[in-house]
């Protein structure tokens, strides 16, 4: 019966799953967030550490404190000092000489695919990491252990109900239509800057057809260009913007809570969705700790956490993997869209493609 | 069986095993070079794909080189979803367009095909794929150069994956073999077991021929050994048969001996005891032949059964025997026919043809008491040589010349004559033991002629 329905309901139901869940997280407490990067947030211990776990991350502290204070529950004698990064200098601080943080955590899978590749990560042998899908895990050195889909964000006193666009389409005829009513409110990503924005739009221009429409509709309404999510977010409760396009979701529902006015929609035509992975550099100071921290963001405990926390785990849905991707790979192929981990994301990062694609998507959105 | 003892099976099997184990060194080798290869082959030209569509993508935009990578190129070298891949793009001046900058690239060769070569990079061994391409854009015109390099995993995993797939049968047909070889020395064996077997249980007089079914293979053997088995049984019966009518046939003179004896120990008229002594003595006379015929046959029996064969002269085995004869009898004996031949040689125991020669002339002596025996050696046909001993005695009547060679059948005309019924049948025996044969003749003008023909030996 309930198989039958989601068979006639095709795609829609993973959609409906995935806002229920959005929404089910939405409806928690969540702490103060923190924008301002290279911020420095320690995790002390009772009593004096045995042990100094160092971990730099894009995530927000606010998401990704519930995790470490879970995997101290484990391990109580492990201090944890957890710094704030943007993707592309997370990225260079993994390739350079000086000895690095334990653990490399990233929204920009290419980039730490590249840094695989490149040789600047050390082997783990995780247990919980076996049948990942193959967009979740590269060889045995980069570990997806969230979902995050690019969402549209929007100010609700701004957009009036039958202007909200419900997918990517739905924005681009908005655009299209007035674009003198939306000139200089609509925010997105700088791709120039940051690195899972260039990552969301590489992935849309192989996807989409209409990527370069939406793009030039962009730049018709003078777009801003912003360098995160936060400040984004920051601008459309402020009304300064009043959509956001290609935001990450786990932010945008976090401030949905104390900011009435912010909405989220999930596109129905097509998601892209990136893991945040997770790796160990080559020159880690405590590798077995670091292996022991994946281990536990992949075990089942982590991975609750992390969906309570980041609103989907690569678990997903608070359901199991199998059916996850039973869902994903045969209900409706193409709806949710995933980079592949893998080799093929470093054609986007030769600089030279890289240069060429910004340039062009710059002279586009702004000219 | 002892540990220093030979065993073949053992060597067989130690022998199969050392061989098979050196064979699967050998195809280890081989095959593991091959499947090194093989892989090397498959993903070179992988390599090459990736390299090339790079290639095809350089171009030229506002005077500067530059290229569009395709996604494709390095995707594929992704999908074994194992190896880490590197490129890089060169100007004809060497100097780099895009990718990474340390990668070693090909010595440069002025043709659009690839190159390969292995070496390290990243810390890793890698495996360099190098293609050239010209390109024309006036004075800076040159050969491009694109390098794709891979980490050897996928490679490693596809040879090893040939190389079980190829050594896993050939395991099992070396494990096969060894059990084949073992099972078929069990089954080579087992005959000569169940001979052994048999050999072992069967009652020590027990001479039959051996029963047990065999293989062809084994056939010989057993013939053999029932053959043996036979001429044993052969000699042994004989020999028995000799004892027995030994004692059979002493009995009657030795009983005569004793009540003679008996009744003369109470006669006191010496002209009556002489006689009893002379009746003892012919008993005594008659017990010594007897013994002496049986002594003799059974000489022969078992020179028969049991003596290689030189070659004899026949002329002078006869003149030998006559020379044994005493005086009285060798005067009766004369040598009538002789071959113009000098060599009458045969073939058989010396003993055996003395025998013969002296039953002939014994018998031809006892029954025609007086005048000659004529004594004939001829050669016959060239290939036979002919003794006949002729007599002008009683000669047997056709009705009995059948009877009288069986042992202790005497003719009808021997009532007067004292003898055992065994010297003509000494005399068979042992002609045809020399693979000969006797015949008794009527001689023109009354008595016996038997003639004994015999095989000519060739000097």
């Amino acid at each position: 019966m309930k198989h039958s329905l989601e068979r006639m309901a095709g795609g829609h139901v993973v959609l409906a799953a995935l806002l229920l869940v959005l929404g089910a997280w939405s409806s928690q407490g969540r702490a103060e967030q923190s924008k301002s990067t290279h911020e420095l947030k320690i995790f002390k211990t009772p009593a004096a550490p045995a042990a100094k776990l160092l971990i730099n991350g894009t995530a927000d502290i606010a998401s990704m404190g519930p995790v470490i204070e879970g995997f101290q529950k484990h391990h109580p004698d492990v201090e944890v000092d957890y710094r704030l990064y943007e993707t592309v200098p997370l990225y260079e601080n993994g390739t350079s000489q000086e000895p690095s943080a334990d653990l490399l955590i990233s929204s920009a899978m290419d980039l730490q695919v590249k840094l695989a590749n490149d040789g600047h990560v050390q082997p783990a042998s995780i247990i919980a990491a076996r049948g990942l899908p193959d967009w979740a895990a590269w060889r045995d050195r980069v570990f997806g252990f969230t979902l995050e889909p690019a969402v549209i964000a929007y100010n609700a006193d701004a957009v009036p109900p039958n202007d909200v666009p419900r997918s990517h389409r739905d924005l681009i005829r908005l655009l299209e239509q007035a674009p003198e009513k939306f000139r200089g409110k609509i925010a997105t990503y700088d791709i120039g800057v940051s690195g899972v924005g260039y990552l969301f739009a590489t992935t849309e221009s192989m996807l989409s057809a209409n990527f370069w429409r939406l793009t030039h509709a962009l730049g018709t309404v003078k777009t801003q260009l912003f360098c995160c999510t936060q400040d984004m977010i920051d601008s459309v409760i402020r009304g300064d913007s009043v959509i956001a396009y290609d935001v990450l979701g786990s932010y945008a529902l976090r401030r949905m809570e104390e900011h009435p006015n912010l909405k989220v929609v999930v596109p129905e035509d097509y998601v892209i969705v990136v893991a945040r992975t997770i790796v160990i550099p080559s020159r880690a100071q405590h590798p077995d700790l670091a292996q022991t921290f994946i281990e536990y963001a992949l075990s089942e405990a982590g991975q609750a956490i992390v969906a309570d926390s980041f609103g989907l785990s690569v678990g997903g849905l608070g359901i199991d993997r199998d059916q996850m991707k039973a869902r994903y790979v045969t209900e409706k192929p193409g709806l949710i869209n995933a980079p592949p981990l893998g080799l093929s994301v470093l054609t986007y990062l030769d600089s030279i493609k890289r240069e060429q694609f910004v340039r062009t998507w710059r002279q586009i959105v702004s000219p | 069986m002892t540990g220093r003892q030979k065993s073949i099976k053992r060597d067989i099997l130690l022998g199969a095993i050392v061989l098979l184990a050196l064979l699967g060194l050998g195809l280890f080798a081989y095959i593991r070079a091959y499947s090194l290869d093989a892989a090397d082959t498959a993903f070179d030209r992988v390599l090459a794909a990736a390299a090339l569509s790079i290639a095809d993508n350089v171009r030229v935009e506002d005077g500067h080189l530059t290229v569009e990578l395709p996604i494709a190129s390095l995707e594929i070298l992704g999908a074994s979803r194992e190896t880490r891949a590197f490129y890089a793009v060169r100007a004809p001046d060497h100097s780099l367009i895009t990718g990474y900058p340390d990668l070693p690239d090909a010595t440069p060769a002025q043709d659009r095909k690839p190159r390969f070569f292995d070496a390290t990079y990243s810390n890793d061994a890698v495996r360099i794929g190098s293609v050239q391409r010209y390109i024309d854009f006036g004075e800076k015109s040159g050969w491009i150069s694109v390098t794709v390099a891979e980490t050897r995993e996928a490679r490693t995993q596809l040879a090893s994956v040939i190389l079980r797939n190829s050594l896993t049968p050939m395991a099992v047909a070396g494990l096969i073999m060894c059990f084949l070889i073992s099972t078929g020395l069990n089954r080579a064996w087992a005959p000569l077991v169940a001979l052994e077997n048999e050999l072992v249980h069967r009652a020590p007089t027990n001479l039959n021929p051996i029963q047990t079914s065999v293989p062809k293979e084994v056939n010989s053997l057993v013939s053999s050994l029932n053959l043996f088995m036979q001429r044993f049984e052969g000699a042994l019966s004989s020999l028995r048969r000799i004892s027995v009518d030994t004692t059979h046939e002493m009995r009657t003179p030795l009983a005569s001996i004793r009540a003679l004896t008996e009744v003369a120990a109470s006669e006191s008229d010496p002209g009556v005891l002489r006689g009893y002594l002379q009746r003892i003595h012919a008993n005594a006379v008659v017990a010594t032949r007897i013994v002496n015929q049986l002594l003799a046959e059974a000489a022969v029996a078992h020179h028969i059964e049991t003596t290689a064969n030189p070659n004899c002269d026949l002329l002078e085995l006869y003149l030998q025997a006559v020379e044994r004869l005493p005086t009285s009898r060798m005067q009766r004996c004369r040598l009538a026919h002789l071959s113009a031949a000098d060599d009458l040689l045969v073939r058989g125991s010396p003993l055996v043809f003395r025998e013969l020669i002296d039953n002939l002339l014994d018998n031809a002596l006892n029954y025609a008491p007086e005048g000659f025996i004529d004594v004939g050696l001829r050669i016959a046909d060239g290939t036979m040589i002919e003794l006949d001993v002729a007599d002008r005695g009683p000669g047997i009547p056709d009705s009995e010349k059948g009877r009288v060679l069986e042992r202790f059948r005497r003719g009808a005309a021997s009532e007067n004559v004292a003898g055992t019924g065994l010297g003509l049948n000494i005399v068979r025996n042992a002609a045809n033991a020399a693979g000969g044969h006797l015949a008794l003749l009527d001689r023109p003008g009354g008595g016996l002629i038997a003639r004994v023909i015999l095989p000519r030996a060739t000097s």
